[in-house]
C-alpha cells in the first residue's frame, strides 16, 4: 500500500482528502504546515506528496524544495486554488499541478498515474 | 470810406503792377494791347507787345482747361472741349463755380476780365452782357499753378484715403481673402481710388506666379462702356462698385479676368534668366521687394518682354507682396487704355494699397494655421481623453481585480470542502433517493460556483501567457472548422478572405482560441436565421489585421461602448466575460480588439496583432515555455 502525504493548512481539506484517498486505497498522512510536511516526509516515507502552496510561514514551494533536497525522487503534486503558479518555473520541479476543485477526480487520476508509473519502474528495476 | 484820390490810385496800381503774380493786360476796344504790367512782361516776354491783338496771342499761348471736378465721376474721355469766349468767365455745370482756368506750358492761370469804363472797373457778373463799345477790357491772369497742384494733391489724397479707409473696413469685416484683394484692385482702378486703368493680382505658389484676378477694361470700346456706365450709376463707395459690378457680374471685365488667369510665370526660370541680384525688371522688383515701374523699351527688360506682350502695354507698375518675408503675390497695374504714364505718386499709393493686400494674405494664412492648430489640438485632446478613460478603466479593473482575487480565493477553499464532501458522501451507499439527489445537487451547484470563480480569477489575475509564435491562418481555419456544423445549421454564408502568404503572430494559443471562438460564436448567434459571416485577414504595416463581420442583428449604439466591459452582457445566462477576456488577452500581446464601422456588415470586429517578423526584428523578448521533456530531463539528472 502506498503512502500519500497531504500538506494543507485547512482542516476541512485535510479531512476530505484523507477520506477520499483512503477510499482509493492509500495510506494517508497529513501535515498542516510546511515544517510538519518536511518532518512527515522524513519519518513516514511517503510515496507521493500532495502540497498546498499557500500556507502560513514557509510556503509550499520552499517546502517542496527542502523535501526534494533530501529525497530527490519523491513525486510532488502541487495542489492549490490559484492557477497562476502553473507557469512559475519553481513549480516545474513538481510532477504535476492540480487546481483545487470540489471534484477530486483530476487529483485522484494524477496520483494514480504517477504511482502506477513508479510501480512499473520499481518492478522493472527489480527484474 | 474816403475816396481814393488819383495819386493813391496810381500808387496802388503801381504797387500791384510791380509786385503781384498777376499778369494784367489792358486791351482797347479794337482788341489791341494798350498796356501790360511788369509781371506780364517777365512771365510772357515779348508776347503782349503793345498794338498787337490780344486775342490772337492769347489763343496761341493758352489752352483752356476743363473744369476740374471736386467730386464727380466723369471719365477722362469726356472732359475735353473747345474753348469758349474769353470775355466772360465760363460757368461750369458743377456745384462750385470756378473761374476759367487756362494753361500755358506747365503753369495754370486763373483768367478773369474786367470791363474798364468811365464808371470804373466792372468784372465778373456785373460785366455780363453789359459791355458797350468803346470800353476797354482789363484781362487778368493769376498764376494758380501752385494752388492748383495743392488742390489736386489734396483731392487725390482724399480719394486715396477714403479708398483706404474703405479697404480697411472691409479687411476687418470680411474673412474672404479673395474679396479683400478684389476690392483692393477695384480701389486701384476706380476713379474714387487711384484711377489706373487695369490691375491684376498674381498669387505666388510653389515657385510660380499665377494670375488670379484681373479688373479693368481690355480695350477702348469696353472702357467707354464700363466707364460711362459707372458714371451713370454714380457710386459713392468702392464697396458699391464691387458689389454692383463685380459680384453682380453686370459689366464684368471678362476678358481682363481671362487674361489674368492666363498669366503664369515660373519664378525659378525668371530668377535664372535675371541672374544674380537683379535690380531691374520683374525679377528685380521681386528680389528687392520694392514697387517698380517697368518700361517695355528700357534696356534689360527682355525677360519681361513676354509680360508686356501679353498685357499689350508698354508700362506697368509692379508691386510685390510679401508675407513673413516670403513672396506671397504681386499686384500689376497699368494704363492700357489711356496710355498715361504711371507717376511716382501712383506708385507710392499702390504701395499702400498693396500693403493692405499683403495684410489680407497674411491674415488668411494665419487663420488657416489657426484652424489647423485647433484641429490638431482637438484631436490631441480627444486622444488624451480616451487615454484618460482607458487609464481610469484600468485602474478600476485593477482595484476591483485585487478585491475579486482575494474574495475569490477565500470562497474557493470552502467550496472544495462543501462539494468534495457532498460527493464523497455519494460514494457511500445511500438508500434514500432524495438524499442522493440532494447531495448530487450540492455538488452541481458547487461546481457551478467554481466555474464562475475560475473565469473571474482568470480575468483579474491574468495568467502569465504562454506566448509562442502562432500561425494565424491555421488557427482561424481550426476555429471555423469547430463551428462548421452550426454555420451550416443556421444557413450562414461563410466568406473567408485569407492571404496566401503565412501570417505569424505571438500570442498564447489558448487565448487566441478563446478570442476567435468568442467572435465567431457571437456572430453566429446574431444570425439565427441566416446571413453572411465574413472572416478576413490581412497585413497592414507592422500588424496583422483580422476582421470578423456579420450581417446579423447588430449592436445598438448605446451599448457599443460597453461590450468589452467585464460582466456586461445582453444575453440571459451570459457571464459577460468573453469579450472582456478576449480584449485583455489581445492587449497583453501588444494588440487591440475593437469595433469597426462598415457598410456591408452590421457588426464588424477588428483584431490587431503585431506581426511576428516585426517583433523578431525589434528584438522583443517573449516568454517561451519549455517542453515537458526538458523539465523531466532536468529532474532526472
Amino acid at each position: 500500500m502506498k503512502t500519500v502525504l497531504v500538506a494543507d493548512d485547512e482542516l476541512t481539506i485535510r479531512k476530505l482528502y484523507e477520506r477520499e484517498l483512503t477510499r482509493e486505497g492509500y495510506n494517508v498522512v497529513c501535515a498542516s504546515n510546511a515544517k510538519e510536511a518536511i518532518e512527515r516526509s522524513q519519518d513516514s516515507q511517503p510515496d507521493l506528496v500532495v502540497m498546498d502552496i499557500r500556507m502560513p510561514g514557509m510556503d509550499g514551494i520552499e517546502a517542496m524544495g527542502r523535501i526534494l533536497e533530501a529525497q530527490n525522487e519523491i513525486p510532488v503534486v502541487i495542489n492549490t486554488a490559484y492557477s497562476s503558479y502553473k507557469d512559475s518555473f519553481l513549480s516545474w520541479s513538481a510532477d504535476a499541478y492540480v487546481t483545487k476543485s470540489s471534484d477530486l477526480g483530476e487529483l485522484k487520476d494524477t496520483i494514480r498515474r504517477i504511482l502506477d508509473k513508479d510501480t512499473a519502474l520499481d518492478n522493472s528495476t527489480a527484474e | 470810406m474816403n475816396e481814393l484820390i488819383a495819386a493813391d490810385a496810381e500808387a496802388i496800381v503801381e504797387g500791384l503792377s510791380k509786385r503781384s503774380h498777376r499778369a494784367l493786360v489792358l486791351v482797347d476796344a479794337d482788341g489791341e494791347v494798350v498796356w501790360a504790367n511788369d509781371f506780364c512782361s517777365t512771365r510772357f516776354p515779348g508776347t503782349f507787345p503793345e498794338g498787337h491783338s490780344f486775342h490772337e496771342t492769347f489763343q496761341e499761348l493758352f489752352e483752356v482747361l476743363p473744369a476740374v471736378p471736386a467730386k464727380s465721376n466723369q471719365s477722362l474721355l469726356e472732359c475735353t472741349g473747345p474753348t469758349s469766349t474769353l470775355v466772360r468767365p465760363r460757368q461750369c455745370a458743377v456745384e462750385e463755380a470756378s473761374a476759367l482756368e487756362v494753361q500755358s506750358g506747365p503753369r495754370v492761370y486763373r483768367y478773369e476780365s474786367f470791363v474798364a469804363s468811365a464808371d470804373g472797373l466792372r468784372g465778373g457778373d456785373e460785366a455780363d452782357g453789359q459791355e458797350t463799345a468803346g470800353d476797354r477790357v482789363l484781362h487778368s491772369l493769376l498764376d494758380v499753378s501752385h494752388e492748383m497742384k495743392v488742390e489736386k494733391d489734396f483731392f487725390q489724397n482724399l480719394r486715396e484715403l477714403t479708398s483706404m479707409k474703405e479697404i480697411v473696413d472691409i479687411l476687418y469685416e470680411s474673412l474672404s481673402t479673395q474679396d479683400v484683394i478684389h476690392i483692393i484692385l477695384v480701389g486701384v482702378t476706380s476713379q474714387m481710388g487711384l484711377g489706373l486703368n487695369r490691375a491684376f493680382f498674381l498669387q505666388a505658389k510653389r515657385n510660380r506666379l499665377k494670375g488670379r484676378i484681373g479688373i479693368g477694361p481690355s480695350d477702348p470700346e469696353e472702357a467707354h462702356q464700363i466707364w460711362s456706365r459707372i458714371a451713370e450709376r454714380n457710386f459713392s463707395s468702392l464697396r458699391e462698385v464691387f458689389e454692383n459690378l463685380v459680384l453682380a457680374g453686370g459689366i464684368s471685365d471678362v476678358r481682363t479676368q481671362e487674361l489674368a488667369v492666363s498669366l503664369d510665370i515660373d519664378l525659378g526660370e525668371l530668377r535664372e534668366a535675371a541672374g544674380e541680384a537683379p535690380r531691374s525688371g520683374l525679377a528685380g522688383a521681386i528680389a528687392t521687394g520694392r514697387p517698380t515701374r517697368l518700361h517695355a523699351d528700357e534696356p534689360g527688360q527682355q525677360a519681361d518682354a513676354g509680360l508686356f506682350e501679353l498685357l499689350r502695354t508698354d508700362m506697368v507698375a509692379v508691386v510685390p507682396l510679401s508675407v513673413q518675408g516670403e513672396l506671397a503675390g504681386v499686384i500689376i497695374a497699368d494704363n492700357n487704355i489711356t496710355r498715361q504714364p504711371i507717376s511716382r505718386d501712383h506708385l507710392n499709393a499702390l504701395k499702400t494699397f498693396a500693403w493692405y493686400a499683403a495684410m489680407a494674405l497674411e491674415r488668411s494664412r494665419l487663420y488657416e494655421e489657426l484652424q489647423e492648430s485647433v484641429t490638431q489640438l482637438r484631436k490631441a485632446n480627444e486622444t488624451l481623453k480616451s487615454n484618460q478613460q482607458r487609464l481610469l478603466q484600468a485602474e478600476k479593473l485593477s482595484a476591483v481585480g485585487e478585491l475579486a482575487a482575494s474574495v475569490s480565493h477565500e470562497i474557493r477553499t470552502p467550496l472544495v470542502a462543501i462539494g468534495g464532501l457532498a460527493r464523497s458522501l455519494l460514494q457511500d451507499p445511500i438508500e434514500d433517493p432524495e438524499m442522493r439527489e440532494s447531495l448530487g445537487l450540492i455538488g452541481n451547484e458547487v461546481t457551478r460556483l467554481e466555474r464562475f470563480l475560475g473565469e473571474t480569477l482568470d480575468f483579474v489575475k491574468p495568467k502569465p501567457v504562454e506566448t509562442i509564435t502562432v500561425h494565424f491562418q491555421g488557427e482561424i481555419r481550426a476555429c471555423l472548422a469547430t463551428f462548421g456544423k452550426e454555420i451550416q445549421e443556421h444557413g450562414i454564408e461563410l466568406r473567408t478572405d485569407l492571404p496566401e502568404k503565412e501570417v505569424f503572430c505571438r500570442i498564447d494559443p489558448n487565448l487566441l482560441h478563446h478570442t476567435l471562438n468568442n467572435l465567431v460564436k457571437n456572430a453566429i448567434e446574431a444570425m439565427e436565421n441566416g446571413g453572411a459571416l465574413h472572416v478576413g485577414l490581412e497585413r497592414e504595416g507592422l500588424f496583422a489585421i483580422l476582421r470578423v463581420g456579420d450581417t446579423g442583428a447588430g449592436i445598438p449604439v448605446e451599448v457599443q461602448a460597453r461590450i468589452f466591459d467585464p460582466y456586461f452582457t445582453t444575453k440571459t445566462g451570459g457571464t459577460g466575460l468573453g469579450l472582456a477576456i478576449a480584449a485583455q488577452a489581445v492587449r497583453g500581446s501588444g494588440g487591440r480588439l475593437e469595433l469597426e464601422d462598415a457598410a456591408e456588415y452590421e457588426t464588424l470586429f477588428k483584431l490587431v496583432l503585431p506581426l511576428e517578423e516585426v517583433l523578431a526584428e525589434n528584438g522583443a523578448v517573449s516568454a517561451e515555455t519549455q517542453s515537458t521533456e526538458e523539465i523531466f530531463a532536468r529532474r532526472l539528472s
